[in-house]
């Protein structure tokens, strides 16, 4: 194959593997709106799910956020304070860890810890025969396997997100008040951020923690159920799967921000 | 072969390649056939019977539709009114084995499924059910738990792949008993296995033997 046939037969991959996830999570939305989907075993990978990809991801992402707000929130107060445009503070936050900072590193933690473990359990399964014995029981594999865990870490993501901004910012305060850096009350200084909230801030918060986290599951699922039947398969599913959910979650982030801007 | 009563599945001219040995029958409710393959010839007869899988060449029909006619949703229905014992096992690891057990009659909202399942657990002498995951459970355990879920819910059909391999001789006669109690309720039985000892075979008269139409 020559150079040119080469870069073609590696788009075409890209679209054809695009097109799949996105008809996956199109299968997601129509089928989840269907209340005869929600099974009591369906409800049950849901809520492990969620306990998993969100609740016990709580701590981490705590510990992430405190050490963002101290290093953002305080250096924009420090600078600011420097150049006396103080109230600047809540634009800035909003612009900076709202938008930007608070879904892109939720994201991160989600797909390093959900998303390896999405592919890495499904692909075993897989290996195993159990995806097998599901579909011979009349078990959809794509309803019992797929749509809770796409949605799941969607629902996970976007109530990560929101625990960060709020460690965030709660936590940026508490270090400029212990460091006295600013004289700064603090129901002014959450005013402030609060008050610099727009409609696209809120659709930006919500296009940038549900999409990517139904992406990050959706991807992770067709890695992980793409696999033959081969153990040594599982990891390179794994490996795949986090890396095409960073990308993905690069270009939607990239995609959302431009379509705010504009 | 299937005498007066509709066969529930037809297969027609069934092989792994074209021009290979064809394989062609008919199961009727009651009937038990079997497939003399070890599953080293490429035939994976569980996925094609129960059309999660088609065949490379032929056709199988299921009551009288062929698997690829059904829809998704259709097809996963029809295939919940069947009980299915693979070789492999087939139970979840992340599940416990008394979601596992339980799992087809909840995805399937089967009613009088907690009579059912206690019936048949008892049977095979594993109630209580445990509640430890399946890779904590010993194999002999793990066989019989995947006996009490492919019996359970009053299966039309069962298809057992290689479901005795390694069974101890007492759990093998219970079980040969269980497929004779349900075959006289009306459930169609296909057993996929190499080779069938005398015993078993006698257990299962009348038993159809399948057989390739070799070119």
């Amino acid at each position: 194959m020559n150079f040119l046939g080469q870069i073609g037969a590696g788009v075409m991959a890209r679209m054809s593997r695009a097109a799949r996830v996105t008809g996956m999570l199109w299968g997601v939305c129509l089928k989840a709106v269907r209340p005869s989907t929600w099974t009591p075993p369906l409800r049950n990978v849901l809520a492990r799910q969620i306990l998993f990809t969100g609740l016990e991801a709580t701590n981490f992402i705590v510990m992430i956020a405190l050490i963002v707000g101290v290093l953002v929130v305080v250096q924009a107060q420090y600078w600011l304070t420097r150049l006396g445009q103080t109230a600047l503070i809540g634009p800035i936050l909003t612009a900076v860890v709202l938008r930007e900072l608070g879904p892109l590193l939720t994201n991160f933690v989600v797909i390093a810890r959900s998303g390896t473990a999405i592919s890495t359990e499904l692909a075993n399964m897989k290996v195993h025969g159990e995806v097998r014995a599901l579909d011979a029981m009349g078990i959809d594999p794509f309803v019992y396997l797929v749509i809770p865990r796409v949605l799941g870490v969607a629902a996970s993501t976007f109530c990560l997100t929101i625990i960060f901004l709020g460690v965030t910012f709660i936590g940026g305060y508490f270090c400029l008040w212990a460091i006295m850096l600013g004289d700064l009350d603090i129901g002014l200084f959450l005013g402030n951020i609060i008050g610099s909230i727009t409609g696209t801030d809120v659709f930006t918060l919500l296009a940038k923690s549900i999409l990517p986290g139904m992406l990050t599951g959706a991807i992770c699922c067709d890695e992980g159920l793409g696999v033959g039947a081969a153990a040594t398969e599982v990891p390179i599913a794994a490996a795949r799967g986090v890396m095409r959910a960073v990308a993905a979650l690069f270009v939607t982030s990239l995609l959302i921000s431009v379509m705010a801007y504009l | 072969m299937s005498g007066e009563t509709s066969p529930l599945w037809r297969v027609q001219a069934v092989a792994a390649e074209a021009g290979g040995p064809a394989w062609s029958f008919a199961v009727a409710p009651g009937e038990a056939l079997w497939i003399p393959d070890g599953g080293e010839n490429l035939l994976n007869w569980l996925d094609w019977l129960t059309g999660i899988e088609s065949p490379p060449c032929g056709e199988v029909f299921w009551k009288g539709v062929e698997w690829r006619a059904r829809s998704a949703d259709a097809a996963s229905a029809e295939r919940g009114r069947m009980g299915a014992v693979f070789a492999g096992g087939g139970l979840l690891a992340n599940l416990n084995m008394d979601e596992n057990v339980w799992l087809p009659a909840r995805i399937h909202r089967r009613a009088n499924a907690a009579q059912d399942i206690e019936k048949w657990a008892r049977f095979f002498n594993v109630w209580p059910l445990p509640t430890v995951r399946a890779p904590a459970v010993r194999e002999r355990m793990r066989q019989k738990l995947a006996w009490t879920r492919a019996f359970a819910g009053q299966p039309e059909a069962l298809v057992l792949e290689r479901p005795l391999r390694e069974a101890a001789a007492e759990d093998r006669a219970r079980f040969l008993e269980g497929v004779r109690q349900l075959r006289a309720s009306g459930c169609a039985v296909v057993w996929i296995d190499a080779e069938l000892d005398p015993a078993t075979r006698q257990a299962l008269e009348p038993l159809i033997p399948a057989a390739p139409a070799i070119g």
